[in-house]
């Protein structure tokens, strides 16, 4: 091809075009790469007014089913999936069987803590320990315009410890015997101990694997504000710290505490209270690992009888938080003396 | 994978019974931080007895003394609804609940053929309606006073888990006579100031006693003739010697906690060092040897470790050093304050001492390494602090400037509990004596 020099605009494209181009290429050939993106994972933002919204009962019934089936919108359909064949063989991880003697819920009945002796400590024994010896006056050794003279020198004798029982004890120890405090019988802890054999049947199974239906197999009946164990009625945080704070409030208000002395070593006792619906104690407050020296004993007395001798009963609770009472039946307080 | 929906479903099925189970468990959990520094209202009765006077004299003194405590509010017994209840029977927790009582002492007074005295009393939870406590003594009638002291011991006990610090004596150097004339004389008193008497003639000038924890003895100090020196007495017989035979002024006496060594200082020219004397085999030691004022030593209460004052960095500062002497640690550090009479508590906690700082006297505590340093009280004059024996209390004295004497005053840990120790007249350095037996 023979290049017309008269009309030079054709190659001068020509030739720019080409060196642009090459410009491109070479200008562009060190970019680094985009560095590979992960994938994105779409999120949904749940407030807790919804969460509260999605997992709480119906406020409006009346009574709590203590074995209230779970509510379900649908009845299941038979089967979903039919299992084919050639699935069927392959090793599928089936989730582990559960042991057909286990109740649903290992710990249920809202059985409290059993209390660690069904019989409260008598009174302490009366025999009165002749700990005091009250030692002779002070003889005055110089006699000097003194103020008191000293009482002439006593013998005095501690009592031995009598034999028999004081009378106001063996009362006491009548009406222990009269009302003994029922034992809540603890709740029989499944034995779910860990058998290799079972695994290990469980890895070369063939055996289809369990379904996890989403739906239950039939409508529940009847609404619920959750059972006992408290599947429904959940607590926004704000209503949470509301409860928190009413009892903190009542709890702090009535603790005297001018008989303790602050010991940073002592550890907080913690204070176990089981509320009835009502707001009120239902049974004396309990020590968790109660103190076997004086001044932690002293602390946790001042505690129980901060809560059962002042603060309770805790008329809000029912009044604005019924529905919730599976939240608030229980309550642990621990109390701490800061180094004042 | 065969479906792709069934490993969410599973993942959002395990997540959901794993919130019910969490929320089947979840109980309030709720850390009570503060509360009220009120005194606990407790109900004492008058012992019920043959002789009324004696009943009454009996609960009042342990009224007097669970009031001076802080920690308990007397009920007044006008508003007892069961004025005295029977001391054989469980009482009427209701009438007792009524007023707001949350212990309630009871008590009874009998004599025996021989003319002893027996005394009895029960400490009630009046809310769980159990005794808490229960003890009888008997005793010559003349001692009621101190059986009253052992019972306010057992309830104070009883209820705050510490040890009681009724039963004691206080012994003081009592001070009477215009200001330029003070006769100084010492004496002892029962902690609440009651059966004061004198320990000497007045015809030296005492200061610094100094209880023994073992024995009935006091340490102090005697400006007799030629150099003052450390006395130790005996107040049951009214014995006492000199401590060592040192060429030179010897002050500032201590018992150790087994009471069997003496500490003190000795004047040597300018410096003052620290010296032991053992009670027994007499021999002496020395602690510290500087050029300094080394004084007011004390020892804690395993006798491994002593704490001092000392002006050996310039200013008199409290230090720590091992009971067998060597390197000093200084553990006081107010700034622009001089610290003076250290002593370490009988329960180990803590180092009380006296402050001055900005032209006036505190009377505070700290931990023994210096650290968590509090003030109790501040004023004109502050001095001289002395523990009760359970490590609760103070006493100190005070001087309130215009001329007047100094007087004696009790102060608990916290700094909330403070009131006058009554005295026959003016007076200062007190000493409490460890629990009487």
């Amino acid at each position: 091809m023979k290049i017309n020099w008269s009309e030079p605009g054709i190659p001068i494209s020509a030739a720019i075009h080409v060196a642009l181009l090459l410009a491109t290429l070479i200008a562009f050939a060190t970019t680094p790469k985009f560095e590979e993106q992960p994938e994105s994972i779409a999120v949904e933002m749940v407030t807790s007014d919804q969460l509260t919204a999605m997992t709480k009962g119906d406020k409006t019934v009346k009574e709590i089913k203590p074995n209230a089936k779970p509510k379900a919108d649908k009845v299941a359909q038979e089967e979903l999936i039919k299992p084919d064949s050639a699935d069927a063989k392959k090793d599928i991880p089936s989730p582990p069987a559960k042991p057909p003697e286990q109740p649903p819920v290992p710990e249920p009945k809202s059985a409290p803590t059993p209390p660690p002796t069904p019989t409260p400590v008598p009174p302490e024994p009366k025999p009165t320990q002749p700990e005091a010896k009250p030692d002779p006056a002070p003889v005055d050794p110089k006699p000097d315009g003194l103020k008191q003279a000293p009482p002439p020198k006593p013998e005095p004798k501690p009592l031995p410890p009598k034999a028999e029982p004081d009378p106001i004890e063996k009362k006491l120890e009548q009406d222990k015997k009269v009302q003994p405090p029922k034992p809540v019988e603890a709740p029989k802890t499944p034995t779910t101990a860990f058998d290799p054999a079972a695994l290990q049947k469980l890895l070369v199974s063939k055996e289809t694997p369990q379904k996890m239906a989403s739906t239950a197999s039939e409508t529940s009946k009847t609404s619920t504000a959750g059972t006992a164990t408290g599947t429904a009625a959940k607590l926004s945080l704000s209503q949470l710290d509301q409860i928190n704070g009413y009892i903190y409030k009542k709890v702090t208000d009535c603790w005297k505490l001018a008989n303790l002395f602050p010991d940073p070593n002592r550890p907080a006792p913690q204070i176990r209270i089981k509320l009835r619906e009502d707001g009120a104690l239902d049974g004396p407050p309990t020590v968790e690992s109660p103190s076997s020296d004086t001044s932690g004993r002293a602390l946790e007395e001042s505690a129980i009888r901060a809560i059962s001798g002042c603060a309770a009963p805790f008329d809000l609770l029912p009044k604005q938080f019924k529905p919730f009472y599976g939240e608030w039946r229980s309550v642990v307080l621990s109390f701490t003396l800061k180094d004042a | 994978m065969r479906n792709p929906l069934s490993h969410p479903i599973r993942f959002l099925l395990t997540l959901l019974i794993g919130f019910v189970a969490t929320s089947a468990r979840a109980e309030l959990a709720i850390t009570i931080d503060k509360g009220n520094f009120q005194p606990m209202p407790i109900a004492i009765t008058d012992f019920v007895g043959a002789d009324p006077a004696m009943n009454a004299q009996i609960s009042a003194v342990i009224i007097n003394n669970l009031k001076r405590s802080g920690v308990f509010q007397p009920i007044d017994k006008a508003a007892f609804i069961d004025k005295t209840p029977n001391f054989d029977a469980t009482p009427n927790f209701a009438s007792w609940k009524a007023i707001n009582a949350q212990a309630l002492v009871t008590g009874r007074v009998t004599k025996d053929a021989s003319g002893k005295m027996k005394t009895e009393f029960r400490l009630w939870d009046v809310l769980s309606g159990q005794q808490l406590a229960g003890q009888q003594y008997m005793t010559d009638p003349t001692l009621w006073r101190r059986v009253s002291h052992i019972i306010s011991d057992g309830v104070y006990s009883r209820l705050t888990g510490e040890k009681g610090f009724f039963d004691t004596h206080i012994v003081f150097v009592d001070e009477t006579g215009p200001k330029d004339k003070r006769v100084k004389r010492l004496a002892i008193m029962d902690q609440d100031g009651a059966n004061a008497r004198y320990l000497t003639k007045g015809d030296e000038l005492v200061v610094t006693p100094r209880f023994s924890p073992t024995r009935q003895e006091v340490a102090y100090m005697s400006f007799g003739e030629g150099d003052p020196k450390v006395y130790v007495l005996n107040i049951d017989t009214g014995q006492r010697e000199v401590v060592g035979n040192f060429p030179g002024m010897t002050f500032s006496p201590r018992f150790s906690p087994d009471g069997q060594k003496v500490i003190m200082s000795l004047a040597q020219g300018a410096a003052s060092n620290i010296y032991t004397m053992d009670l027994r085999s007499r021999t002496t030691t020395r602690l510290t040897d500087t050029p300094a004022i080394d004084t007011s030593p004390s020892y804690s209460p395993d006798g491994s470790q002593i704490v001092f004052e000392s002006d050996r960095g310039g200013t008199q500062q409290i230090y720590v050093m091992g009971a067998s002497g060597g390197s000093a640690k200084r553990i006081s550090f107010g700034e622009g304050a001089r610290y003076s009479t250290p002593v370490w508590s009988p329960k180990g906690d803590y180092i009380a001492f006296t402050r001055q700082k900005g032209g006036t006297f505190a009377i505070g505590i700290m931990k023994p390494d210096g650290s968590g340093e509090r003030i109790l009280t501040e004023g004109f004059h502050n001095e001289g602090p002395t523990w009760a024996p359970n490590g609760r209390y103070l006493m100190f004295f005070r001087d309130q400037g215009g001329g007047a004497g100094a007087k004696i005053f009790m102060v608990d840990v916290t700094g909330r509990v403070e009131l006058p120790v009554p005295t026959p007249s003016f007076g200062s350095d007190p000493a409490w004596s460890p629990i009487l037996n």
